[in-house]
């Protein structure tokens, strides 16, 4: 295609992609963006303070001393790997 | 006397003559070492043959499913082993049953399981029906009793493999040799097998079927030279057992069953026949120094105790250009098999493998170079980054050379075993999970033994509440590794007898409804992706694919 002038029509089609995100992805990286603007604005406005409320949620390191739940999980695996065999080879 | 590069020069030499001979063939020698050969895979094993059946794929079928089992064991060791790294007395509570096993150990258990249990077996088993594939082998493998008979002898040494890398003396006596000695015999076999196959070939195995044999034959090859050039005792120097399972094995026939799949999963040739030249080549010349450095590179764990034996300055300059030189193979492979996946220009699949071959392929120049940052001091006789070469080694088998063996076993899955995979579903969340919890868990392990070591060095009485953090992080990830090989453990599994039969599945799968242009094609590449009359032709830039490339 041979865009002859810059009139409205041809930079309407030459700025015009074919293909356009979706708006589930757009809502999301604008929602990403807000997100790290508001910690920047944070930590500019208080600096050196925990965020309220996320900063007291515990999360991975609470886990710490918990391996039996993991372990249990693996358990809960290998039962049904064995199980799996076990049933179908001796199924009719 | 240790003397390397003559060492080098001579396996080069001995397998260059291999493949000359072999090219050629080798006249009536070689029909008698094939009824030879015949004759000790199944009458000299007597009534013991009895025990396995001959059914076309059994023995491939049998290797497979067993590497599918022992990675579900090694996946849950490692994650046991990176949560004592951080929490030490997790485990104390069965010290009342006499198990109190530490972080290296329950790792070293979880990485022999995983090397030799899962990745070999996976390796083997795909031999088992490629290379007879490639070769145009008549009536497949000569012997499919005998290839599923040795499964017994080889999953036994990994066995005892796994309770040594506990306690290697538990009788006083070392059990690794009785490790050895056992998958030593299946592997004698293994090779007579392929090499058969190999000898009754009725065309050329291409690039991937060499890299192949010679990663059959290069192991055995290493080993004689050592004992032949030195005064080398194979019994009392377990470090030999580098040369027969190391680089070589794993590597080569890693890549050559990967390029393998990426061609036919993605119904693509081989994107570059010049790359594929340079993988054989260059691996061939280039990664047979790993094991001569340093056991840990894409090497093996096998002898954790054994020390290498020192080399002179000038091995240690000659080996150190080898494997820095050794980044060209690497990205050829990674390129190769990247292009060839993405050739049709559509995403890679996730229920056939291909997903998992690029993945991998993109993590292997990352690895390449992680290694070889963090390694190059200890080829020199620093060791700067000790502590951190035990999650780089993680990380190169559960980033490399487990996915990619998960993703040659998906390809091959439904040709081997004449069924497809219960649940795809299952098996892109085991794809997504597997992929995600393995970079991210292990990158913060990484993250937190490089704080943890800076913090040594800085020679400062303080403990890094920041890397304990990582450290548990990590791990908590990592358990993402272990339900993704539940599911796909399970799928494979269910898939021996709930997968829809392969002559149905082919059927509908055989003729293509479209096929994406992105740029000249040849019409053998379109007809290779499985199209016919009726398949329409589509230009990319007629596609509404989001994203797409916009006209201008």
């Amino acid at each position: 295609m041979v865009f002859l002038a810059d009139s409205v029509t041809d930079i309407d089609v030459f700025l015009q992609a074919n293909a356009e995100p979706k708006s589930s992805w757009v809502f999301l990286a604008l929602g990403i963006i807000v997100a790290l603007l508001s910690l920047t604005i944070y930590s500019i406005i208080f600096p050196g303070q925990n965020l309220p409320v996320i900063s007291d949620l515990e999360t991975f390191a609470s886990l710490k001393g918990q391996v039996w739940i993991f372990v249990l999980g693996m358990l809960v695996g290998a039962l049904m790997i064995l199980s799996t065999l076990l049933t179908e080879v001796t199924r009719e | 006397m240790f003397v390397d590069i003559p060492n080098h020069l001579t396996t080069w030499l001995i397998l260059f003559i291999f493949f000359a001979l072999s090219s050629r063939g080798l006249g009536t020698l070689g029909e008698v070492l094939r009824s030879t050969g015949m004759f000790l895979l199944e009458k000299a094993l007597g009534p013991a043959i009895d025990f396995a059946e001959g059914k076309p794929g059994s023995a491939a079928r049998t290797w497979i499913v067993l590497s599918a089992l022992w990675l579900f064991v090694a996946v849950c060791f490692t994650f046991l082993g990176i949560w004592v790294g951080h929490d030490q007395y997790a485990l104390i509570s069965l010290s009342g049953w006499g198990y109190t096993p530490s972080s290296s150990t329950l790792i070293a258990a979880g990485t022999a399981v995983g090397l030799y249990g899962s990745v070999a077996m996976a390796v083997i088993g795909a031999s088992f029906h490629v290379l007879p594939s490639l070769c145009g082998t008549p009536g497949g493998l000569p012997s499919e009793r005998n290839g599923t008979l040795v499964a017994a002898p080889w999953t036994l040494g990994v066995i005892i493999l796994f309770i040594a890398a506990h306690n290697p003396d538990p009788f006083g006596i070392d059990i690794t040799f009785a490790a050895v000695a056992a998958m030593g015999l299946a592997y004698s076999a293994i090779a007579v097998n392929l090499l058969i196959a190999f000898a009754n070939r009725t065309q050329s195995p291409r690039e991937p079927g060499w890299l192949l044999i010679l990663a059959i034959v290069a192991g055995p090859v290493s080993v004689l030279v050592e004992v032949l050039m030195g005064d080398t005792n194979p019994i009392a120097e377990p470090w030999l057992v580098l040369k027969l399972y190391g680089a070589p094995f794993f590597l080569w026939s890693v890549s050559a069953l990967a390029m393998y799949s990426a061609a036919l999963g993605s119904r693509s040739p081989l994107w570059s026949r010049t790359l594929s030249g340079t993988v054989l080549v260059g691996l061939v010349i280039t990664t047979s120094a790993y094991q001569s450095l340093d056991g840990g590179l894409f090497s093996s764990l096998i002898t954790q105790n054994a020390s290498m034996p020192s080399v002179s300055d000038t091995s240690r300059m000659f080996g150190t250009f080898l494997v820095a030189l050794s980044l060209a193979p690497m990205l050829a492979l990674s390129a190769n098999i990247i292009a060839t996946i993405r050739t049709s220009g559509k995403s890679p699949e996730i229920t056939n493998g291909m997903a998992i071959l690029v993945a991998s392929s993109f993590s292997l120049v990352i690895l390449w170079f992680l290694n070889y940052s963090f390694r190059s001091p200890s080829f020199v006789g620093f060791q700067t980054y000790e502590p951190l070469l035990e999650t780089v080694e993680l990380m190169t088998m559960w980033l490399f050379m487990i996915p990619m063996s998960m993703g040659i076993v998906l390809h091959l899955y439904p040709t081997i075993t004449n069924r497809t995979l219960p649940a795809p579903e299952r098996t892109r969340q085991g794809y997504w999970m597997f992929v995600t919890a393995v970079s991210a868990g292990l990158l913060c392990t990484l993250i937190s033994e490089s704080i943890s070591l800076s913090v040594t060095e800085i020679d400062i009485e303080a403990t890094s509440s920041l890397a304990e953090r990582f450290a548990v992080i990590g791990s908590v990830l990592f358990y993402g590794a272990v339900v993704a090989v539940t599911l796909h453990t399970l799928n494979i599994v269910r898939g021996l007898f709930h997968g829809k039969m392969l002559q149905n599945a082919s059927q509908s799968a055989r003729r293509i409804e479209s096929y994406t242009i992105t740029s000249s094609t040849s019409i053998r590449s379109v007809l290779a992706a499985g199209a016919d009359v009726e398949t329409v032709l589509v230009p990319a830039s007629d596609t509404d694919v989001p994203g797409a490339p916009t006209e201008l």
